[in-house]
């Protein structure tokens, strides 16, 4: 008879199952209670949100509020309010082009120049990542200073770049750029160091220049990393943004603000007056949320779907 | 021994050159703009803003370089007042308040290292139970969840989760600021998972044989194999949260935090409200005390967080 088939043995076996399923629940119980909360519920709430209106009412200082179905009215509201202001998404896709994709492939090029352990590479790793450690606010504060009293006090001219209207734009993108990359440099490098060294020395017996070995060996084997960062990346087109808020508070001309700065105002002015905001309501705002989300999801993924089949092979 | 091969061709000094080039200049600009920074606030407002002594050196003559008087100024000018609302038999009562800036402190710490704390370790926990665990359903289910929550980006819930903590009454308060923030979900789930995965089952094996309960094997000896990581995400949680106005100015509007205190009167408006922070000097000096913890934290713990975290694991 098999010993492991034995009543002790099973006896044994079952209690061990037991006492895993208790602990593996146990653990998992208020991790998945505070998701069911503040995900699920939250965002089944932000959808219903979505479709309906309410009715305020204030009797002695207190508020009551009456809710009823809206249909689609919310949607019009925020589709409205998007078409309204196109230039939002213009200025969102403007900074997706112009500072995150090419933030991206700089974000590679100066990882694989610091894998390869070139001329100042230990320093330019630590160098790189200060943006990352000094509070954004500072390099904000800092950047607002030299473009407006640094470029009066070196030009004479009459306002500072930030102030003009022709040059605002232009100065938060490049500031967007200068100052956007030092996570995925750390994240880069350290995916790029874990490649096997035995394939970049085969490589190199093979006479390979360091372009070839970028493209053929260190960019495919870093790829899947690269793919999590873009993907997290595109969300970035209606989050982002663009550090405006440090840089100009609240006050930005509408004419140059982001989506992901515009919802975020838009939030701001609903602390005090949830039910009445200047721009949108609550109820307004979840069904903008809700129509952006419904539109990036599935662009996120097809890009996805894309990387997936065409990009390069680890073989 | 393998002799390693150097290319020496000239599209590799080319393309070296240029890529060395281009980090240069990157890596002066973000040196030199603190040092200009560091200096600015070493000079009076006078030689600043009236002077234009805009890039030159501080006088060493002025206190404000011997003394660090703006620092000084600074830091006795960092209260607030906000307003609060509440209820005072059924009416709603709204009062401003004067926060000192050591309750601004006081606020930054906790939900820095709250959230950093708590959520590292529930993302730990979790993906422990999931990748030891793998043929039970719930764990592929949250790997799944996970993934889903990291590539739909989710706009415009702010305004719910705002609802939703008055609801519980947790809106405005430190708790309440901290809970959402506990999740397991995010990209360090995917870190912590695939090196739990990676964990020899024997560790855990030897220690039930010597009659060691779950938790004691979780807590004695798995957390410690993986206690660096731990503590290098706690670090990035911890810098990331220590610097995040936005949420402070979303969900606590009465119990500021040091960044959100600074944010404000720098660029969010409370410049006109105190014009004594108003020179730019001191506006650059309130900054730099933003930057202090974080600056001592990095220097002690450089290694740490430069080196421990990979997307697709963990470098030990």
């Amino acid at each position: 008879m098999n010993k492991n088939n034995t009543l002790p043995s099973r006896l044994g076996k079952s209690k061990r199952e037991r006492d895993n399923k208790i602990f593996y629940y146990s653990i998992l119980l208020l991790p998945i209670l505070q998701f069911a909360v503040f995900y699920i519920y939250k965002n089944f709430e932000m959808i219903r949100m979505a479709f309906v209106k309410a009715e305020v009412a204030v009797e002695n200082g207190i508020v009551y509020v009456k809710e009823s179905f809206a249909l689609f009215a919310n949607f019009e509201k925020g589709i409205q309010f998007l078409t309204g202001h196109s230039y939002l998404l213009t200025n969102s896709l403007i900074n997706f082009s112009l500072v995150t994709i090419p933030c991206s492939f700089l974000a590679l090029i100066f990882s694989f120049y610091i894998y390869k352990k070139y001329f100042l590479s230990g320093a330019f790793r630590i160098v790189l990542f200060i943006p990352q450690i000094v509070p954004a606010l500072i390099f904000s504060l800092l950047y607002r200073y030299l473009v407006t009293d640094g470029y009066i006090a070196l030009t004479g001219a009459n306002m500072g770049l930030l102030d003009n209207m022709d040059t605002i734009f232009p100065t938060i993108l490049f500031f967007a750029f200068w100052h956007g990359f030092g996570l995925n440099v750390l994240l880069y490098t350290n995916a790029m160091s874990a490649i096997n060294e035995s394939i970049v020395e085969a490589a190199q017996l093979d006479r390979v220049n360091v372009l070839q070995e970028f493209i053929y060996i260190t960019f495919p084997m870093i790829f899947s990393t690269a793919k999590s960062l873009w993907i997290v990346a595109i969300s970035g087109i209606i989050t982002d943004q663009l550090g405006i808020h440090a840089l100009v508070g609240l006050s930005m001309s509408g004419r140059y603000q982001t989506l992901g700065y515009a919802i975020f105002h838009i939030s701001s002015d609903l602390i005090r007056t949830p039910y009445d905001g200047t721009y949108m309501n609550m109820y307004e705002l979840s069904a903008f949320g809700v129509f952006l989300t419904l539109i990036l999801t599935p662009t996120v993924a097809i890009v996805k779907k894309l990387l997936d089949k065409y990009g390069p092979s680890v073989d | 021994m393998t002799k390693k091969f150097k290319d020496t061709s000239i599209t590799n000094i080319i393309v070296k050159t240029i890529i060395l080039v281009v980090l240069l200049l990157f890596a002066i600009s973000y040196i030199a703009i603190l040092v200009w920074g560091f200096l600015t606030t070493l000079k009076s407002k006078a030689s600043f803003e009236f002077d234009g002594n805009v890039f030159g050196f501080p006088s060493i003559l002025e206190p404000e370089f011997y003394q660090l008087k703006n620092y000084k100024i600074m830091l006795e000018n960092l209260d607030l007042v906000v307003k609060d609302s509440f209820y005072n038999a059924g009416k709603l009562v709204s009062v401003n308040i004067r926060v000192p800036f050591y309750m601004s402190i006081y606020n930054s710490i906790v939900y820095a290292l709250g959230t950093a704390v708590l959520s590292t370790f529930v993302t730990c926990i979790v993906a422990y139970v999931c990748s030891k665990f793998k043929n039970y359903v719930f764990s592929s289910i949250i790997y799944m969840v996970n993934l889903f929550v990291m590539v739909t980006p989710i706009v415009g819930s702010s305004g719910v989760l705002m609802e939703l903590l008055r609801k519980f009454g947790l809106y405005d308060t430190l708790t309440g600021i901290i809970i959402p923030g506990i999740t397991f979900t995010g990209m360090y789930f995917l870190v912590f998972y695939a090196m739990l995965s990676d964990l020899p089952n024997s560790y855990s094996e030897a220690a039930e044989i010597d009659g060691a309960g779950r938790l004691r094997i979780m807590f004695s000896i798995i957390i410690p194999l993986v206690s660096k990581t731990i503590s290098t995400v706690i670090l990035l949680k911890f810098i990331a949260t220590w610097q995040d106005y936005n949420t402070a100015l979303l969900f606590l509007p009465s119990h500021p935090t040091v960044a959100y205190v600074i944010w404000y009167y720098t660029v969010g408006g409370g410049r006109s409200i105190k014009p004594e922070l108003g020179s730019v000097p001191i506006q650059i000096s309130s900054c730099m005390i933003l930057a202090l913890p974080i600056i001592i934290l990095f220097i002690f713990a450089r290694d740490k967080i430069m080196g421990n975290v990979s997307i697709g694991g963990i470098k030990e």
